[in-house]
């Protein structure tokens, strides 16, 4: 008897503990905890209380992770959070308010800008970390030491990944690289299954540069239709997932993240750069690309974005390499919330001084040049509290 | 003779299905271990480490599963059981047909779709936002067919047995189902615990309805904490031979917790076989 | 009759339940109204290979698991001494509950790899005349990621099947030897006395199959295609909808990828319904 009461009572009991705890949240979900300044008098960063939800791009991802870290230590009642789920979300959470600022690895299309634009009030846009592709390949044999660089176009590649070149001993590729005997196997060609700013760059790139791609249908996109699909083309999830099938399977050939490819003691393809000259993505290439970027034609940080991706790829500096690109952020400019608008800045502020500094930038990714830098940091200054920049209102 | 064979039948296929499982916890525990004992027992509570940056904890993480499951099991346990009672008490209507087919349905609902829906109606549409309670909420969803179906089975085999006994005593109704569900208790702990152990490792339902990042400890009902799983699913597939070292870490712990859990109850409720 | 005020509170359960469901299922409607709206039916004609990828990977995996958990469920109850019974049985639980994730990324690192040089490459060679294994073994492929299934849904299976299978009174025993015949015609006796509850114990393990996201996406090559061959990659409607739902900026995608769900929550439910026939029909 004594047992069947108490389980009576069990059940009772933690269906009044729910009750309770549903009551909890409700409770707290309509408590709004938003920061007001009447007085207009200065705050403190350390003594403000406030979360910041950011997410989007998956490449950005450890990055973030170790700008989070480091901010958090230096002031830790501002909790910033990261998903890192895709770009799409990253804009369209973004918009729906369910993050404070989304993170993508092109900017948003334009409809999407117009939306944004008609629900937030002005959004500015700023690139916040350098990227660069590089193509990875994995033929048993071949050692760049000894055979030279694996040298490849943008017309090659388009066809391979179109189903037009398949084997290694195409002609094409062995006219670029006559120090290796290629044997007739099949290339298999990964790209990437989820949706994703690496393929859009890389799509983009080979529409602009390549006359097969461009006439090819194909065009360009976070997920395009891949012909070479149907000849066992593989979809990796993630730039981990194309290294890990480019890894493990013979002759095979990918596009990563060029952090991918050194993490992973992965040799990279030379590509041919508009000089003519073939080109392995490290460093120094990718400065230069960057060096001759010209930031006045950057559109103004609250206009559309959308077209920018054309402007850092083949730059015309000989020594550069061709595929070069920004991930982004976008933010709201005006808030009503004293606390959020401060804690944003101060991350902001954060990620575009010390968190481009070389201790605090992960293995792979690249600072942005100082320019860009300045002119970032210009930038979030437009962010305001009812219409006031929020960073005369910050005492340090 | 047909008997050795049926014999050696079933002994291939109990092997074919408990060697790889063996397999993959024998790799789990070699990889893990050297994690956990390159850093230490600290590993259960401190931060996760920079990427590249030598090894780090699951404190974090640690603390954000439990807080989950909990949430998530108090919601759907009174859930669970309430269904399955009425199911079972009412066998032959047609309600209860009805809601046994739904309860399957439920279960097999892909987790991803459980976690994207969540993500729209709660941290969307009600504003939730992204943190352990939204992901808590998709979890007990999860957890809701698989507790509900396991206690209808055990608590048929109870009622059958009392049912009658119970009325012939002269109990009431609410009696009767107390006696039908501490006599079958057994079966509803075990579907329990097989529904808390399925959604300590799920994935899909978090990706969309917590972060990913791993710094946050639980500060109050609504911070946004993240789970054991996603830091495995993010840690894995990066490129950062550190963050593999705590995947492992992570893994094995994970496995720690769910064979606790089951010895744990196992000791405590005797199994009739 | 029975009181029915305790019912009422136990009636709340049910709500719940139902209107969780009801609420799931509305919102994917009303989601997918606008990519069926533009595309039509034509919508299925794209997504195909998706559609497929899903079917192939749990007839397969269903398949393989049905054996498996009729055979260790026979295994566990009837040669397995009543000592170490008890550790088989949590040993199975315990693989039912274990982490999806952790299957699906030491199903691709470990497991593949390992198959795929011995099993798949066997297929290949001595059976690929046949469409089924025609396709040179990759090391992801609708095979690999249908066994990581089996493993995954197998033991769920069996713990149904062996309660059941347990709890068949002894005297059934003892009558079938009391005839003069051996263990196999017990076995075979029993097995189509409880033949309606496996069934329905498959069943229900072959809806968990449909759904598996993780472990399936890791493990299937992601190919946009649809291929005759168990050895080739392919895609299952999850791994599409987990794959592309982050990135998908405009409405119409975002909405194609819930239709794709519906689809898959359709196919589910017709397979259930279609259990649930053949559970009664044998009655």
């Amino acid at each position: 008897m004594a047992k069947r009461l108490a389980l009576s009572k069990l059940v009772i009991g933690t269906t009044i503990v729910a009750i309770v705890i549903v009551g909890a949240l409700l409770y707290t979900v309509y408590n709004n905890m938003t920061g007001n300044n009447p007085s207009g008098s200065k705050i403190n960063l350390n003594s403000i209380n406030v979360s910041i939800i950011m997410g989007g791009s998956t490449f950005i991802n450890p990055q973030m992770q170790a700008w989070i870290q480091k901010f958090s230590s230096k002031f830790p009642n501002i909790l910033v959070t990261y998903q890192s789920v895709g770009s799409g979300a990253g804009a369209n959470n973004f918009i729906s308010g369910t993050y404070d600022v989304g993170a993508t690895d092109a900017p948003m299309p334009t409809e999407l800008w117009q939306k944004a634009t008609a629900l937030k009030g002005s959004v500015i846009t700023i690139p916040d970390i350098v990227g660069s592709e590089a193509i990875i390949f994995n033929i048993p044999g071949f050692d760049p030491s000894k055979n030279g660089n694996l040298n490849l176009t943008a017309s090659i590649l388009a066809r391979i990944y179109l189903g037009q070149i398949s084997y290694w001993d195409d002609p094409s590729i062995k006219s670029l690289n006559p120090g290796f005997n290629f044997p007739h196997q099949k290339i298999t060609a990964v790209h990437r299954s989820d949706g994703s700013g690496t393929t859009f760059v890389f799509t983009v790139w080979l529409y602009l540069t390549s006359i097969e791609w461009k006439t090819s249908g194909v065009g360009y996109g976070y997920t395009v239709n891949w012909p070479v699909d149907k000849l066992g083309g593989l979809g990796g999830k993630g730039n981990e997932g194309v290294t890990a099938y480019v890894k493990q399977t013979e002759f095979s050939i990918g596009y990563v993240e060029v952090q991918y490819a050194i993490a992973n003691n992965l040799e990279t393809a030379a590509i041919e750069n508009p000089s003519g000259k073939f080109v392995l993505p490290n460093s120094n290439s990718i400065s230069l690309a960057l060096l001759s970027l010209d930031i006045t034609k950057f559109p103004q940080p609250t206009q559309d974005w959308s077209n920018i991706t054309a402007l850092l790829l083949n730059s015309q500096d000989p020594n550069s390499y061709p595929i070069v690109t920004f991930s982004y952020l976008v933010i709201q400019k005006n808030y009503s919330d004293l606390n959020k608008a401060a804690g944003i800045y101060a991350f902001l502020n954060y990620i575009f001084t010390e968190g481009q500094s070389n201790g605090n930038i992960v293995t792979g990714y690249l600072p942005l040049p100082t320019n860009v830098q300045n002119y970032v940091l210009n930038e979030i200054k437009l962010i305001s509290y009812n219409s006031q920049p929020v960073y005369q209102l910050i005492s340090s | 003779m047909k008997d050795k064979l049926i014999f050696l039948f079933t002994l291939i296929c109990t092997l074919i299905i408990f060697s790889p499982f063996l397999w993959l916890v024998l790799d789990l525990i070699i990889k893990g271990l050297n994690t956990i004992i390159a850093y230490g027992i600290d590993f259960l509570i401190a931060e996760p480490p920079l990427p590249g940056d030598g090894l780090g904890g699951i404190g974090t993480v640690l603390e954000g599963t439990l807080f989950m499951v909990l949430i998530a099991s108090l919601i759907s346990i009174p859930i669970s059981l309430s269904t399955a009672v009425y199911v079972v008490m009412n066998e032959r209507s047609k309600f209860a047909f009805l809601f046994r087919f739904l309860t399957e349905s439920l279960l097999e609902f892909p987790t991803i779709i459980i976690g994207i829906s969540v993500f729209i109606i709660f941290a969307k549409g009600l504003k939730l936002g992204l943190n352990g309670i939204t992901a808590a909420i998709a979890l007990s969803i999860i957890m809701i067919p698989y507790t509900t179906i396991q206690a209808i089975e055990n608590m048929k085999q109870s009622r059958d047995k009392y049912l009658e006994t119970g009325y012939a005593l002269g109990l009431s109704d609410s009696n009767v189902i107390k006696l039908i569900v501490s006599e079958g208790r057994e079966g509803v702990i075990t579907g329990i615990l097989i529904g808390m152990a399925k959604i300590f490792g799920e994935t899909a339902p978090l990706l969309f309805t917590t972060v990913t990042s791993f710094n946050i400890f639980l500060k109050n009902l609504f911070s946004p904490v993240s789970a054991i799983p996603v830091l495995i699913f993010e840690y894995a597939f990066s490129p950062y031979e550190n963050w593999h070292d705590v995947a492992w870490g992570a893994s094995l712990t994970l496995m720690f917790i769910v064979i606790v859990l089951f010895t744990l109850t196992r000791f405590l409720i005797r199994r009739k076989i | 009759m029975r009181s029915n005020k305790v019912y009422y509170y136990y009636f709340a359960g049910c709500i719940a339940v139902s209107s969780l469901l009801f609420l799931i299922i509305i919102s994917l409607v009303i989601a997918s109204i606008p990519a069926f709206d533009f595309y039509g039916v034509g919508l299925f004609a794209s997504y195909f290979p998706a559609i497929y990828g899903t079917i192939v990977v749990s007839i397969t995996a269903i398949l393989i698991a049905t054996v498996l958990s009729i055979g260790s469920s026979i295994f566990i109850v009837e040669y397995v001494p009543q000592r170490i019974k008890g550790f088989f049985i949590n040993l199975n639980d315990l693989m039912a509950s274990f982490p999806t994730i952790v299957y699906g990324f030491w199903g691709l690192y470990e497991l593949g790899p390992f198959l795929n040089s011995t099993l798949f490459q066997f297929l290949y060679t001595y059976l690929g005349f046949i469409p089924l294994f025609s396709t040179p073994p990759t090391a992801v492929s609708y095979l690999l990621a249908s066994i990581v299934l089996a493993i995954m849904i197998t033991p769920f299976a069996s713990s149904l099947i062996r309660e059941v299978y347990s709890k068949i009174p002894e005297s059934m025993d003892e009558g079938i030897y009391a005839l003069g015949l051996g263990k196999y015609h017990v076995i075979k006796i029993k097995i189509s006395y409880i033949a309606k509850s496996i069934l329905g114990a498959l069943t229900l393990a072959y809806g968990r199959g449909l759904g598996e996201t993780v472990a399936v996406d890791l493990t299937i090559g992601n190919s946009f295609i649809a291929s005759p061959s168990l050895l080739s990659t392919g895609i299952t409607i999850p791994a599409l909808i987990a794959n592309q739902f982050g990135s998908a900026f405009t409405e119409l995608e975002l909405s194609s990828l819930f239709s794709l769900a519906l689809v898959l929550f359709i196919i589910g439910l017709v397979f259930i319904i279609a259990g649930k026939l053949l559970f009664y029909k044998r009655q």
